[in-house]
């Protein structure tokens, strides 16, 4: 409700009042104080008393914003050389990046539902306009929803058409304009597709902004109706950053070369994980299929074999190089049913199954350290 | 009662791993186990290479099938994993117990494996203490049929 002008006046008085009382009190208590230590302190009329008190209550607010100011500039610089910290150690720096970059992930989920919804709600109110009656009244001239349909239709065909004639004429053009998408996309996507930030605080700040990318894709991909070329795309989403990070692998206790083993990018040849598993008696067509195969494009062997521990209950590990593998004893914990499901299933069987319940998508997103009920 | 129908064990086999091309070791313990499951009356597929997973073996007795998968992460710890592969309605859990009393035998007469202990499904290892048998003498074939 709004205020009158009456009760504005009556607030202003009454805050005039309680600082004229608070800063009396103010003036009388260091009046006190000067006669108890024998100092001078002369405030011959209340319009003096007044003032004083009005002074000392300026300067003990100046005080407090003053240490406030000064705590909050300490903070900083403890999160300034936590930061320092972070981006001086190798392993730490990844591990705070692939942090950021999940985070991201999850903003981006977000902000594709949101833009979903929104995309929805906009939906739903240029349906009523176009089914009511009365519509074309209400609007200015032009602005109907029947006129913008009608508009938006003959743009959309036109503008289809100029550049079928033109891809005709010269296809290369297309070839050009299919490129610069493509390069487009894998900027906003790739985080090895740009330069590295130059500084710490940058690079986590570049690497949240592809996560939200990802992120947002990934719902958007989630939410189609059926499976497609776009879905199969969208298997190695999030899962770059890894390939050539040898000393990820050296942390986890692997010598050099097999640390170098791992961190290589996963075979092509190599036959990923099952979603249903292959002893299940699958037809081959479909068992070994985009659709029942998890093998995100880009991603490091070490990475994989990880994924690979959470989804598969039977998958314990593996040898590397002569090297022992072990997915409990790097302290990996195995999903449950409903994270297997999720992180377990490719893309494409996603996006073929999930239609707009895989708006479910967000909601099912399972954290990482979820574990496996024992 | 308790069903263990996976072992961790270590073996003497020699690393048959093709690292270059991503094949896992186990192939020989595959050949190994093939052999002496046949003699014992089973049909046993040839090694099949399970990729990340090591090699599985398809195992029949009659129209029935059962199943099991051979990692070897290293020589002092290696898995076998086991699935009754019957039909999921009515599962022939008397011949899975025979199964793996055979399986346990196969694995204490050749001198190569060495085991560590049996395990449920879905147990962790580091944190289960692992049994001697994979069930109790008492639920031996015959007693129940699950």
């Amino acid at each position: 409700m709004r205020e009158s002008i009456s009760e504005f006046m009556d607030r202003q008085n009454r805050k005039a009042a309680r600082f004229g009382r608070e800063a009396e009190a103010a003036a009388h208590e260091a009046y006190g104080k000067s006669i108890r230590l024998g100092q001078d302190l002369k405030l011959s009329s209340p319009g003096d008393v007044i003032r004083h008190g009005a002074q000392l209550l300026q300067d003990a607010e100046d005080r407090a914003a003053r240490t406030v100011s000064r705590k909050a500039e300490e903070a900083k610089a403890q999160a300034r050389g936590a930061l320092r910290g972070v981006a001086q150690n190798p392993v730490a720096r990844s591990v705070a990046i692939d942090t950021a970059r999940k985070a991201g992930n999850v903003g981006g989920v977000v902000r594709g539902g949101v833009h979903a919804a929104k995309g929805l709600v906009d939906g739903a109110t240029f349906l009523g306009r176009l089914v009511d009656p009365y519509d074309p009244l209400r609007s200015a001239p032009g602005q109907s929803a029947a006129e913008q349909l009608g508009r938006g239709v003959v743009n959309t065909g036109r503008t289809g058409v100029d550049y079928l004639r033109k891809g005709v004429a010269d296809p290369q053009s297309v070839v050009a304009d299919v490129t610069n998408a493509a390069g487009q996309w894998r900027r906003e996507l790739d985080p090895s597709a740009t330069p590295a930030a130059p500084t710490f605080e940058g690079e986590l700040r570049r690497n949240f902004n592809i996560g939200q990318n990802q992120g947002e894709l990934a719902f958007d991909v989630g939410s189609l109706f059926v499976g497609g070329p776009a879905a199969k795309a969208v298997k190695g989403l999030e899962r770059v950053s890894n390939v050539g990070n040898v000393e990820r692998y050296i942390a986890q206790g692997f010598s050099p070369k097999a640390a170098a083993h791992l961190a290589e990018p996963y075979p092509e040849w190599g036959m990923g994980h099952h979603f249903i598993p292959r002893r299940m008696g699958l037809p081959e067509n479909y068992a070994d299929s985009v659709f029942n195969v998890l093998k995100p494009e880009g991603i490091s062997r070490g990475d994989f074999y990880e994924l690979h521990y959470k989804v598969d209950p039977s998958y314990k590990g593996g040898s590397v190089k002569g090297e022992k593998w072990n997915g409990e004893a790097l302290g990996l914990k195995k999903y449950r049913l409903a994270g297997r499901i999720w992180h377990g299933s490719p893309p494409p069987l996603k996006a073929r199954v999930g239609g707009l319940g895989a708006g479910a998508g967000a909601a099912m997103y399972v954290p990482d350290d979820e574990e496996e009920g024992r | 009662m308790t069903l263990r129908q996976n072992v961790q064990f270590c073996s003497a086999f020699p690393n048959d791993a093709d690292y270059d091309l991503d094949v896992q070791p186990g192939r020989n313990i595959a050949e190994a186990l093939k052999a002496a499951l046949s003699r014992r009356g089973y049909r046993v597929s040839e090694p099949i290479n399970g990729g990340d997973h090591g090699w599985e073996l398809d195992v029949w007795r009659g129209r029935k099938r059962l199943w099991l998968q051979i990692s070897v992460l290293a020589a002092d710890e290696c898995y076998l994993m086991t699935e009754n592969m019957t039909f999921w309605l009515w599962p022939d859990m008397d011949l899975f117990r025979s199964f793996l009393r055979d399986l346990q035998s196969v694995l204490a007469e050749d001198n190569k494996f060495c085991v560590t202990g049996w395990f449920s499904n879905g147990a962790s290892v580091s944190a289960t203490e692992l049994a001697d048998a994979p069930f109790t003498p008492e639920a031996a074939p015959g007693s129940r049929r699950g």
